[in-house]
């Protein structure tokens, strides 16, 4: 492989891999830290691929299969986990969610009946069977 | 045909590595979670597509291009449950910036303003919680 084409290649992971670094200290927010943990799994198995090209084996094509797998359960487990708390943070946390409508089921249209139009009664957010999984 | 194959898997190897940078530009430029999901995903499909169709050419291993395939298949898969997943958690948990979306119907159906030609639908939560 032309040396040339390595250098590129190393320096474009090397931005990535920064900027992901970046991302995953400032944050701000948790989901963002896994966001971009996902990411730099994604990076490292360019690099894992960079490697076995320069190397000239192919010994490592398994593990990219697992970073795959891997980086699937990390980010899915961190998703549910985060799911159940509000942000904290004051400079996200602006977003509407079912718990304001908890707060204030006035808001909600009532039902209109005789009209024709069309309403669809809310369900509680606590009872929601789809929230439970 | 060797030195054909050469820039074909080089080229592959930098638009591989181009769409991680693009990710990395995307974490740090981005606003918010949103939008960094979408910068997050390039490095994921068509990023890992590439570098391992480079691995399999610049090395001449043929035989070895359905597993890289399965690695491949693998985050096909699991990239939109992952990006839903985290979409879904950053809304409930109010990570979504309101400024940021042009058109949130989850929040309009959530506040129970529906637009006005969806079918009337009563739910109660009796006949969602036990099947008859």
């Amino acid at each position: 492989m032309n040396p040339i084409v390595l250098l590129l290649a190393v320096l474009l992971l090397s931005g990535a891999a920064a900027g992901v670094l970046y991302r995953l200290v400032k944050g701000p927010a948790l989901l963002d830290r896994v966001l971009a943990s996902d990411v730099l799994l994604a990076v490292v198995a360019a690099a894992v691929c960079l490697d076995m090209i320069w190397l000239g084996n192919t010994d490592y094509l398994i593990l990219t299969v697992m970073i795959s797998l891997v980086g699937f359960l990390a980010s899915v487990t961190f998703a549910r986990f985060v799911q159940t708390r509000p942000s904290q943070h004051p400079d996200v946390g602006r977003g509407r969610s079912e718990w304001e409508d908890a707060e204030a089921p006035s808001k909600r249209r009532e039902p209109e009946s005789g009209t024709g139009a069309v309403t669809v009664v809310s369900r509680e957010p606590v009872s929601d069977p789809e929230e439970q999984h | 045909m060797d030195t054909a194959l050469d820039v074909i898997g080089s080229a592959l190897l930098l638009i591989g590595c181009l769409m991680s940078f693009a990710a990395g530009l995307g974490l740090v430029r981005l606003p918010d979670v949103l939008t960094r999901m979408h910068a997050a995903t390039k490095p994921q499909v068509l990023g890992l597509l590439c570098v391992l169709l480079s691995v399999v050419i610049m090395n001449r291993a043929w035989e070895l291009l359905p597993l890289a395939m399965l690695g491949w298949v693998f985050m096909l898969l699991t990239a939109p449950v992952n990006a839903h997943m985290v979409g879904r958690a950053s809304y409930r948990s109010k990570h979504v910036k309101e400024e940021g979306v042009t058109k949130d119907e989850l929040g309009e159906a959530l506040r129970g303003e529906t637009p006005a030609n969806t079918r009337v639908e009563k739910i109660t939560d009796d006949s969602d919680r036990q099947p008859r």
